[in-house]
């Protein structure tokens, strides 16, 4: 028989999906974009996240569990469907590539800072490619470790309540945004999000026994928490002003801690984002490795490691400063968000044509 | 052939750390940077940077005069024999009359750099600076070290806030608050904590003297650990000194009215301190040392403290120094519209504040006075 995914490790996957490059600027992100006390707003995109999950749990009920090649190849000739697997892996690449460049780059900002940072990417890719070439399983039961890794630096949040106010909050609610409320900054929180959609893809690993969206919910939820944490503190730490003004607040806030035998703590901190960073490239990448396997059903899955790590790591030339990298994050992310909310809405349509079209086939 | 493969790769991934070495003995630690206005220049800054040395009793000084901190970097590092790095900078330090002009270009350029550790102290230096940064000081250790380990030990200061990089910034960017600084300056024996700057903006307005520093510390925020010596605490019974110690302090802002330009209403405050101490002297009023006369004694030290914290505060809001973040409390009652057409340094000038101090002696030390 078949392993199936546990609702446990799916929700372990979502965080580590969800958790990237873009929490380190995301309380300045509700600061410049949402304004003062932004942590409701915040949340109120997290609604929308779960409402987009909701949609996921339709596809995955009417399409009783059908993986989504299944259920679009049902209707839709491959040659309306090759073009769009093929432009989606490259998005998902370029998201890969992009989370793990700015994240070296990033990294680079603390230490490390005159290697050139294509030295660093190629390691990154190197431990893209050892995922990548095994099984979902294996990936999943990694970035369950990782998941570890990263989970124990929330404990480091009772560290800053010593010089953390209510007060800088302010009493005032969505003021004080750089230039009003705009969609487009909305997305720019939204981005934080991002990663959830790729539930989409462990359909095929699951059945009604593993419980796959309790595990989808739960892991956004976790992460929501998280986040709304990690923006609580740096409001509370920061004043409103600062925030906004801050690059990355989140690593501003680890420079503050300090202890009786170490000082600047933030070197070794940091590191440990590098794995939920590296789980959210392994699984764009593995999105990718889906829809590509699908177009060459002939290759085995494991063949597509290396010719994918290398493809990451050939698009992490792009950007080579990080306001080329921050700019493409932007741009893949809206896309991705965009694709987010598309794709089941199509999936859902499809599953009705399809629904009917086998009904006359049986009927006839 | 996939032995080989993997030897190689993992030769890519660890040598990689090699590339960028930083090797302990070829690097000078820089401790402090001073920045000081340049005599006659008016785009020039007079920077210098000390570095201690491995023996960690000397340390290399160097001077220059130049148009920002980064460049006068520069003209170190081509004297120095070490390459000089920023990580374990332990304060900047300002001369007054720069501080007094306004800090903001050097602040930024020091805050700007991701090295440079956010704990850094923030000094205000009085006096000769070029002297007592190449002095030899009997507390051990060089000036860095010196000045690092007294801000941390400073009674008034001392785990209540540390002027440092994080908190000047957040208190300049804080629209309810201003930042404030200490203030070092030479003594005989060595270095003393002088007082406490308190900034509009960037620029230092005015001082609050060393004497005062510890009430200054109960106005602005809870306190632990803070010793008061009251010098002439009026009772009943005649004026005298009293020292508590080991005193816990609560600090609470009530804000009864916000301010109402408007209608030329100015804000009214109260601010209410609730201490708790052992009594440690009361020498000059000995008649007091029973305990039913303790509760007189603690109304009579609450005046006090609530007298002496109101002058502080008159001081602060003639240059309109909100140091203590009455303005967050206030921000808090307001508008947004309001708020923001309000010039809070001028109506924190204007405000009426007042402080009630509530004192509790805890204990009393070794002896007991209950017959007399």
């Amino acid at each position: 028989m078949k392993e199936k995914l546990n609702g446990f490790h799916v929700a372990l996957l979502i965080f580590m999906i969800e958790l990237d490059v873009t929490v380190f600027m995301l309380p300045r992100m509700v600061a410049v974009q949402i304004g003062t006390n932004g942590w409701l707003g915040f949340l109120g995109l997290s609604l929308i996240a779960a409402f987009n999950i909701w949609l996921y749990r339709l596809v995955y009920r009417a399409g009783q569990g059908r993986s989504v090649f299944d259920i679009s190849e049902a209707v839709l000739p491959k040659i309306v469907l090759y073009p769009l697997y093929a432009s989606l892996s490259l998005l998902w690449l370029g998201i890969g590539a992009f989370a793990g460049k700015s994240f070296v780059l990033v990294f680079q900002t603390l230490s490390f800072q005159t290697s050139p940072p294509m030295q660093i990417f190629a390691v990154y890719c190197l431990l893209v490619y050892a995922l990548l070439a095994k099984d979902l399983y294996s990936i999943v039961k990694a970035s369950t470790v990782f998941f570890l890794l990263s989970i124990w630096m929330l404990v480091l949040a009772p560290y800053f309540f010593k010089d953390w106010s209510i007060h800088r909050f302010t009493a005032f609610f969505f003021h004080g945004t750089e230039n009003g409320h705009s969609l487009s900054g909305m997305l720019d929180v939204y981005a934080v999000f991002i990663g959830y959609e790729l539930c989409v893809f462990l359909f095929p690993f699951s059945d009604a026994k593993t419980k796959l969206f309790k595990g989808v919910f739960a892991g956004h939820a976790i992460i929501t928490a998280t986040y709304l944490l990690t923006i609580l503190v740096s409001f509370g730490f920061f004043s409103f002003e600062e925030v906004k003004i801050l690059q990355f607040p989140l690593i501003h806030t680890l420079e503050y801690i300090e202890m009786p035998f170490i000082n600047r703590v933030e070197n070794l901190v940091f590191p440990f984002f590098l794995f939920s960073n590296l789980v959210t490239t392994v699984m764009f990448a593995f999105a990718a490795r889906s829809a590509l396997g699908r177009m060459l059903p002939g290759v085995e899955a494991k063949r597509f490691a290396l010719p994918l790590a290398a493809a990451v790591f050939a698009l992490g030339f792009l950007p080579s400063v990080f306001r080329e990298a921050a700019a493409l994050i932007r741009l893949t992310y809206f896309t991705e968000t965009c694709v987010a909310f598309i794709l089941p809405l199509l999936l859902l349509i499809l599953i009705k044509i399809g629904g009917k079209t086998s009904k006359e086939a049986s009927s006839r | 052939m996939r032995r080989k493969g993997i030897g190689w790769l993992l030769a890519l991934s660890l040598l990689s750390g090699c590339a960028d070495q930083k090797i302990l003995e070829k690097i000078g630690f820089a401790r402090t940077i001073i920045l000081e206005k340049a005599e006659g220049q008016d785009k020039a800054l007079k920077v210098t940077i000390s570095i201690p040395k491995t023996n960690q009793t000397e340390s290399i000084v160097y001077t220059d005069v130049a148009r920002s901190f980064k460049q006068a970097k520069i003209h170190f590092d081509m004297q120095n024999d070490r390459r000089i790095v920023l990580g374990q900078l332990r304060q900047v330090m300002f001369g007054a009359s720069l501080a007094r002009q306004g800090v903001w270009l050097p602040m930024e350029s020091v805050f700007r750099d991701p090295a440079i550790g956010i704990r850094t102290h923030v000094i205000v230096a009085e006096g000769d600076i070029g002297r007592f940064v190449t002095r030899k000081y009997v507390q051990g250790g060089t000036m860095g070290e010196y000045i690092d380990n007294l801000l941390r030990s400073d009674p008034a200061t001392r785990g209540q806030f540390d002027t440092n990089l994080h908190t000047f910034l957040r208190d300049y960017y804080d629209d309810g608050a201003e930042p404030v600084a200490t203030i070092i300056g030479e003594t005989v024996e060595g270095l003393k904590v002088k007082g406490i700057a308190l900034f509009v903006r960037d620029r230092y307005v005015a001082k609050i003297q060393a004497e005062d520093a510890m009430f200054f510390s109960l106005l602005r925020s809870d306190a632990k650990n803070v010793s008061l010596f009251m010098d002439e605490v009026e009772t009943p019974r005649g004026a005298g000194s009293i020292s508590l110690a080991n005193v816990i302090g609560k600090r609470k802002i009530k804000i009864l009215s916000p301010p109402d330009p408007n209608r030329k209403k100015p804000a009214r405050i109260v601010v209410e301190l609730k201490l708790k101490g052992s009594l440690m002297e009361y020498d000059d009023l000995l008649e007091m040392n029973n305990l039913a006369s303790q509760p007189v004694l603690e109304r009579a030290m609450g005046k006090y403290v609530a007298d002496r914290c109101e002058r502080l505060i008159r001081e602060m809001q003639k240059p309109g120094a909100d140091g203590i973040g009455i303005g967050s409390h206030v921000r808090d009652r307001m508008r947004y519209k309001d708020w923001k057409a309000l010039d809070w340094n001028q109506a924190f000038s204007d405000a009426e504040i007042e402080v009630v101090a509530d004192i509790k002696i805890r204990d009393y030390g070794r002896l007991i006075d209950a017959s007399a």
